[in-house]
């Protein structure tokens, strides 16, 4: 074992830091210490801003330490790896718009207008661009984005996956939140796929918490790292009109993210996250108890979520329902209207929410989102009649409500999903 | 032969996970040739990796600077300042702009072709010319 992997398990022993850090092999070894000792800032760990200059002293889960509310990702190496990527990604924003406009120069060269309605297959439309080298490359340099991001993270957490158990199944057993995991529920299918190219989907990868939350850091070009995006979503979320809220749900709720945004919001209200996949829950969990919140988290399907009727006041889900098919999505609506109490709130934010204008330009924006990305389930999501289901569920819906959030970065969508429904 | 997987699977009793669907991604060629495709991951990979021995140069610099002893556990454990920070980036930025810019070219004049051979330098400069502030675009 190597020596840091011995630190680590000394720190999930509970033994301090800073002797593990000193059996350093170095000859100034204990001047380390001390040297050390004095510069080592007063973070702990999430929650705690460190000193910039300075080294970090590290907690059992977080050997790097924190900046705010983020838990360093525990090598400095993947934390290099990960920003190279995340430049890259920046980068590739050259190229997208060099191939886009590439793309529109070739339509119209074939006398089809890009921005125009069209009854032409997307295939056929893709077929008279996939030759251009420009488009070509900037596919192949999207594509190995999300790809590279998750496969690295997905290796390391992997690779220590001794510690991360451990680290997990204690976290496991921690509050204030409660954690509810099942090993009875029959997981449906549809939910086991490689969901932006994931390594192992949401389902399949015991890490798959720490690589989803760290991946999409870097995919969100670092905007979001101190959950801003979601405390943004948390505060455009109107009050039900007796101003009571005592119960929160939040679908789809992964590495629990808007759920702390909302527990933050309405401290004193019950916050449940629930998602169909236990790793992420488990993550959820642990980044919780970290910050003492007591954001309570159950594995159960939105479409079954066994919670009595007329139960919560407000329901919540960002980015959820392009990830079901359209059968699931139904399915939920008919559980929101369930458990969701006369007058209660409920605000579904979607990325493809909007209805699709059948463009060349969108249809082709939705079919490398489909197949690039591997957005498996997102064609039926933006194809389905989402008010008329949610109406068929018996929701009162309005779908310009609320002002869209407004918010840098990858959540630039945010601000045109104004959707908001309640429940006579 | 594929493990059959059934429409529905129980969670493992230790770790909570299911099955999974394999993305086809690593199998999907875009650049025509599949050895190009394979070439084109491996000069991404290689760059993040040349990136992470940069930085981790930065952060024994940084360390230097301030007189603290460079061990592994140091260099694990530096915050560095918001100005390194900047400095870094910028300098990771310039980098993946200097290894990805080739793959901004148009690359639509293939050679040998009819557009290669009716190459004309009395009409040329008229498409052509750039101003002199363009020399380093």
């Amino acid at each position: 074992m190597k020596e840091t992997e011995t630190s680590r398990r000394s720190l999930l022993l509970g033994m301090s830091a800073l002797p593990a850090l000193a059996v350093a092999g170095q000859s100034a070894a204990s001047d380390l210490s001390k040297t050390l000792t004095a510069a080592v800032s007063g973070a702990a760990g999430a929650g705690a801003a460190a000193a910039r200059g300075t080294l970090v002293k590290p907690t059992v889960r977080a050997p790097r330490g924190a900046r705010g509310i983020f838990t360093r990702l525990p090598d400095v190496d993947l934390e290099s790896q990960q920003e190279y990527i995340w430049g890259r990604a920046r980068w590739g924003m050259q190229i997208t718009r060099a191939a886009e406009a590439r793309g529109q120069e070739i339509l119209r060269a074939h006398g089809i207008d890009p921005m125009k309605p069209t009854d032409m297959k997307t295939q056929d439309i893709a077929a008279l661009l996939h030759a251009d080298p420009l488009i070509a490359r900037a596919a192949r340099m999207g594509s190995l984005n999300n790809y590279d991001t998750f496969a690295t993270l997905s290796n390391y957490f992997n690779s220590k996956g001794d510690y991360y158990h451990d680290v997990l199944a204690a976290s496991d057993k921690q509050g204030p939140g409660a954690l509810v995991l099942s090993r009875n529920m029959d997981v449906p299918e549809y939910t086991m796929h490689e969901i932006h190219n994931q390594r192992g989907g949401y389902m399949g990868d015991p890490f798959a918490g720490f690589v989803y939350f760290y991946g999409t850091q870097v995919l969100s070009d670092g905007t979001n790292e101190q959950d801003t995006t979601y405390d943004r979503i948390a505060a455009s979320i109107p009050l039900p009109a007796d101003g009571k809220v005592r119960r929160i749900l939040d679908q789809g709720t992964g590495p629990g993210q808007l759920a702390s945004a909302l527990k933050r919001r309405f401290p004193d209200a019950e916050v449940w996250g629930l998602d169909v996949s236990g790793p992420l829950l488990r993550f959820a969990h642990m980044r919780d108890t970290e910050m003492g919140l007591g954001v309570n988290y159950a594995h159960k399907l939105a479409e079954d979520n066994g919670f009595p009727d007329n139960h919560f006041d407000i329901i919540t889900s960002v980015s959820f329902h392009h990830e079901l098919t359209a059968e699931a999505s139904k399915e939920v609506f008919k559980e929101v209207h369930r458990v969701l109490r006369p007058g209660g709130v409920y605000r579904p934010a979607d990325s493809g929410i909007n209805p699709r204008t059948n463009t060349p330009h969108d249809k082709l924006g939705h079919y490398i989102g489909c197949r690039v990305n591997h957005e498996v389930w997102t064609l039926e999501w933006s194809d389905m009649d989402r008010l008329g289901a949610m109406r068929s569920a018996g929701l009162i819906v309005d779908p310009m409500g609320i002002p869209g959030v407004a918010d840098g970065g990858h959540s630039w969508w945010l601000s045109a999903i104004r959707l908001i429904a309640t429940k006579a | 032969m594929a493990k059959d997987i059934a429409k529905t699977s129980k969670p493992d009793p230790k770790t909570y996970t299911t099955d999974f669907i394999k993305s086809d991604m690593d199998n999907m060629t875009f650049l025509g040739n599949p050895h190009i495709d394979a070439l084109t991951h491996a000069l991404q990979a290689l760059g993040a990796e040349v990136w992470t021995g940069r930085r981790r140069l930065y952060v024994i610099e940084a360390l230097m600077a301030r007189k603290i002893p460079v061990t592994p556990e140091s260099i694990q454990a530096y915050m560095p300042t918001a100005e390194e920070e900047q400095q870094w980036k910028a300098d990771r930025d310039r980098m993946i702009a200097t290894v990805n810019s080739p793959f901004l070219r148009a690359g639509d004049v293939t050679f040998p072709s009819d557009k290669a051979f009716s190459y004309d330098p009395h009409k040329e400069p008229e498409i052509a010319r750039r101003p002199k502030s363009e020399i380093s675009k």
